[in-house]
């Protein structure tokens, strides 16, 4: 920890919650309104959260520099919860339901800065997955340090489940990745 | 009909209290949403001014719902109703709030008494958006108009607000309407 | 405990809710509407012995069987709350105030939803559980009754007299 300095600095750069909170709000009201169908809407999202996501990779690593490559992964999913999440999104998702064969896990995502005021709207609406965006943040992260998941919400509180659950599947390892912008 | 509800919103909605504490959200999630947005947006438009519209109207959308927000969680119930002190307040304590730092100044326009400048050396939104050498005149902080521009009229001061990229940073030209200039010298006058 | 719950922008009833479906009340949301304006003028002027910037505006007027009292936010947004007279005797004007702020946080976390379209109608179900709790709090005497007879918002235009 001879980097405390320099990760102060990196802290103190921070937004106010609710300016992130309206501005995906503002932006996801924009798609919804440009597309027709809602499974459009969807594919946007995950389409950004892929943007996002190779990109926001290089930051987390610049501030984690103690996160080496992970052995196996379950290391992953502890990294992506405790410290990704942490850093980006200000919580922690539980992990659990580990499939037998430890290739696949979900995140318990409870209270999450996204939806903190979001219900949504009536008709084709109701299934537009609002938080879309982290799915495809995560893939894009994931990918840009070789590994290929696929990555979805199984239950979702704002279409009045339970909790929100993110599956993330383990699909294989990349070998010679290229870091190949999505458009 | 609303009996239903899943019990989520019951505990979200009812127990929450008043004063929910304040949460910051890294600067780093927010650029690069920020940025993909910028991107969408342009993909959507044929020149500058109407990508600039679009990000303006993107910041109304926020702007008509965060001051809402930020009287309620932080200031309690006050609410300014003269024009100075409302000024000052966008410059210094919102921009706080949004931004965690305050606008550099805040200047009234020599001649015309119903314009007023904020100035801000270093744009945040602008910071993080490298605009490419085609698009030299996009002023991203559009957005930031936006914003200020729709909690300026929500509450009572309705005007304008425009970007000027200078030497001297992000300059957000702020024309107040004629109605808010004749409430302001009645209440001088009382 | 509280018999009608209304939230207006200018005289746009966006939120109407109430005990009984009567139209009484529409006249005094009406009524009050006038007053609101009156009062939240009157606290721009220096002389004003209430702090101007006080989002509370207490009562309004009293008639018959009701008490009406107002509340505006800093984005001009009205709340009104109509207690019948009988129950309000005990209430003080703190614990008004703390329901209108209740009124208040829910509406602002409703009207914050990406999709509500602003100016119109409210149709939120978290608005709606608030206000339920605010129409049955403290009547524990009826309390399972009460749901049932709370009548749901409706979109109704009040008659603008200018």
């Amino acid at each position: 920890m001879s980097r405390t300095n320099v990760k102060q600095n990196i802290d103190t750069r921070r937004v106010t919650q609710e300016l992130f909170t309206l501005t995906y709000g503002a932006f996801v009201a924009q798609i919804l309104n440009d597309y027709e169908h809602v499974d459009e809407v969807n594919k946007q999202l995950d389409k950004i959260g892929y943007n996002i996501g190779v990109r926001l990779i290089d930051d987390f690593l610049a501030r984690n520099p103690t996160v080496g490559r992970c052995h196996d992964f379950r290391e992953t999913a502890d990294v992506l919860a405790k410290q990704g999440f942490k850093t980006y999104l200000g919580i922690t998702p539980s992990i659990t339901n580990w499939s037998p064969a430890g290739d696949e896990f979900s995140l318990l995502l409870d209270g999450n800065p996204l939806t903190e005021f979001v219900e949504l709207p009536d008709g084709p609406g109701q299934k537009l997955s609002y938080n879309q965006m982290i799915c495809g943040a995560i893939r894009g992260a994931l990918e840009m340090v070789q590994l290929e998941v696929d990555c979805r919400f199984v239950q979702d509180q704002l279409k009045g489940d339970n909790t929100t659950e993110l599956r993330v599947k383990f699909l294989k390892k990349l070998e010679d990745a290229l870091p190949v912008g999505e458009d | 009909m609303s009996m239903q509800a899943p019990t989520y919103l019951r505990s979200s909605a009812l127990d929450r209290s008043l004063q929910k504490t304040r949460g910051d959200i890294n600067l780093s999630t927010f650029a690069l949403l920020f940025s993909e947005m910028v991107q969408y947006s342009q993909n959507r438009v044929d020149n500058i001014y109407d990508l600039q519209t679009k990000l303006s109207d993107l910041g109304h959308h926020v702007g008509t719902r965060i001051l809402d927000l930020y009287f309620l969680r932080v200031a309690k119930d006050k609410r300014e109703v003269r024009l100075t002190p409302m000024l000052v307040f966008i410059q210094k304590t919102f921009w706080k709030f949004l931004f965690n730092r305050e606008a550099d100044n805040l200047e009234q326009h020599a001649q015309e008494p119903n314009v007023y400048y904020i100035i801000e050396r270093e744009c945040l939104v602008n910071k993080f958006i490298s605009v490419p050498k085609d698009k030299g005149n996009l002023n991203c902080a559009a957005f930031v108009a936006g914003i200020v521009e729709s909690v300026l009229s929500t509450s009572g001061f309705k005007c304008k607000v425009l970007t000027h990229q200078g030497n001297r940073g992000t300059t957000y030209v702020i024309t107040f309407a004629q109605s808010v200039m004749d409430r302001e010298s009645r209440l001088d006058t009382k | 405990m509280a018999c009608c719950v209304a939230v207006l922008i200018k005289e746009n009833l966006i939120y109407l809710r109430r005990s009984a479906e009567e139209l009484k009340f529409l006249f005094l949301i009406h009524a009050s509407i006038d007053i609101l304006d009156d009062k939240v003028n009157q606290l721009t002027k220096p002389t004003s012995d209430r702090d101007a910037r006080d989002f509370y505006l207490g009562l309004l007027y009293p008639v018959e069987e009701y008490k009406i009292y107002g509340y505006v936010s800093s984005t001009r947004v009205k709340f009104i709350l109509i207690f019948e007279h009988s129950t309000s005797i005990s209430l003080k004007d703190q614990d008004i105030k703390l329901l209108f702020q209740r009124l208040h946080q829910a509406y602002i976390d409703s009207v914050s939803n990406p999709f509500y379209v602003p100016n119109t109608q409210l149709k939120s179900k978290r608005f709606e559980q608030v206000v339920t709790s605010l129409m049955i709090q403290n009547d524990s005497t009826t309390l399972p009754q009460q749901s049932s007879s709370v009548v749901p918002a409706t979109s109704v235009s009040i008659p603008t007299t200018t």
